[in-house]
């Protein structure tokens, strides 16, 4: 009885074994299946797990050209969507390496371009935006031209900047976005402005009048506070022959002194970049830009809201 | 016996686990592979002098002895000393120590104007050394 058990036991785990199911061998892949699949994850927003089903398509399907193509394509914009941008980056170069006369090449130069704008990577993004300049002709040109002046507005290049966006052609939907930016820009060298050197220097002769000259009055009473109690001490040590602890009140009065030097020259920096970013953000905020891609018709475009 | 060793066994097995996957949230973006990048710069540490040692040591004496007795006052993220710190190990001592006195000059003012950040459940103003050296350091960009 117990030798029965155990064999019917032993047939049951080995039932999987004699057979396997068919994802293990057996029926043929349905590519097509597959990339709906992956397609379906990709329309949830759930990248992650698209990414690994267009790879799923690519290593089954080999021969299956124009998928894979998609597939390569859309693993560079699930990395995208998801805001992976040095994979995105890097998934866009593997489809263009793969596929250069793809149809997609140019969304796949133009999101490239964007992701190495949002990593930063300023020189890159320009040289892949002036290539889609090249290539390409249209609103994918002037997506491109719009681009490259937002590029030149983080590299603080305002003057090119300005320049770029009245290149952006009249019959382009970006136009009167890109006129609003060119006539903000030209007002940049307007915004108020105060002087590191001016501060750092008033910071010397008086703690304290550096950053009341860059408008930050509590700074300013704390270093004038500082340095006056420090040089104070020092003063009356030396006048009563306390030389070592004159010494050290006198070394850390040196890193007070400094101390307030370099904060008022940094409170001049953070005054113009603050003035700076306040500006262009109300200026981005006139002119509201997202991204979309069409998956239907897999071309990708700006969606422009104005602000009057 | 055994059934009670197996059940206690099992029970310490599940905890373990349970607090296993509590302390380490599964992210699968970071799973199987070096995390992924986003910020395309690159942050160079120095190495540390013998000043900038004596201070760092200075700083770990304070936090671990002084602070602690002290309380916790700081309302900036990083505090003031883990703020020295790394000025220290960023820039080495003098421009360290400098940053230091900015730090303990601009903190009354910079809170009105720096970005609140939650951290291990209070509520800070964000004061990042990058914040204060960004005018003349620049960190090595990949762009280059």
């Amino acid at each position: 009885m117990r030798a029965t058990a155990l064999g019917l036991f032993l047939l049951i785990l080995a039932f999987p074994v004699m057979h396997p199911p068919d994802v293990l061998g057996g029926e043929p892949v349905d590519c097509e299946r597959q990339m709906a699949f992956a397609e379906s994850l990709f329309d949830e927003s759930d990248f992650y797990r698209a990414i690994g089903e267009y790879k799923r398509l690519i290593f089954l399907c080999p021969d299956a050209k124009a998928l894979c193509e998609r597939a390569y394509f859309k693993i560079g914009l699930s990395y995208f969507k998801a805001e992976k941008w040095q994979n995105a980056q890097e998934a866009f170069d593997t489809f263009l390496d793969s596929f250069p006369d793809s149809r997609m090449a140019g969304e796949a130069l133009y999101f490239k371009g964007l992701s190495e704008k949002n990593l930063s990577l300023h020189e890159k993004a320009f040289a892949t935006f002036a290539h889609i300049i090249e290539i390409e002709t249209g609103e994918p040109r002037a997506r491109a031209i719009y681009e490259s002046a937002l590029v030149l507005v983080e590299m603080e290049e305002w003057k090119r900047a300005e320049e770029m966006f009245l290149r952006v052609p009249e019959q382009s939907e970006l136009h009167g976005s890109a006129g609003i930016f060119s006539a903000g820009l030209a007002h940049i060298g307007n915004l108020p402005r105060k002087s590191p050197g001016v501060a750092g220097t008033l910071a010397a002769v008086l703690p304290g009048a550096g950053h009341l000259y860059t408008e930050r009055p509590k700074d300013a009473l704390v270093a004038f506070l500082l340095n006056g109690a420090f040089i104070w001490s020092a003063v009356e040590l030396f006048e009563d022959d306390e030389y070592v602890t004159g010494g050290i009140v006198t070394f850390f009065e040196l890193g007070w002194y400094s101390g307030n030097i370099y904060s008022a020259v940094s409170s001049a920096h953070k005054f113009n970049k603050k003035t700076r970013e306040d500006f262009l953000r109300r200026l981005k905020d006139r002119v509201n830009l997202s991204y979309l891609y069409d998956a239907d018709r897999g071309c990708s475009g700006l969606i422009l809201s104005m602000t009057f | 016996m055994l059934k009670y060793l197996i059940i206690v066994l099992a029970w310490i097995t599940l905890a373990a686990t349970a607090g296993w996957g509590a302390g380490n949230l599964f992210d699968p973006w970071e799973f199987g592979g070096q995390p992924a990048s986003n910020s395309g710069v690159r942050h160079e540490q120095k190495t540390a002098s013998l000043s900038a040692r004596v201070a760092l040591g200075g700083l770990n004496f304070f936090s671990e002895y002084i602070s602690k007795v002290d309380g916790d006052r700081c309302p900036m993220h990083p505090t003031c000393a883990a703020y020295s710190r790394q000025a220290i190990r960023k820039h080495g001592f003098l421009i360290g120590a400098v940053m230091t006195a900015d730090r303990l000059i601009h903190e009354t003012t910079e809170m009105e104007y720096a970005p609140l950040v939650k951290v291990a459940g209070s509520i800070r103003y964000s004061d990042p050394v990058s914040d204060n050296d960004f005018w003349w350091y620049q960190p090595e960009s990949l762009d280059k």
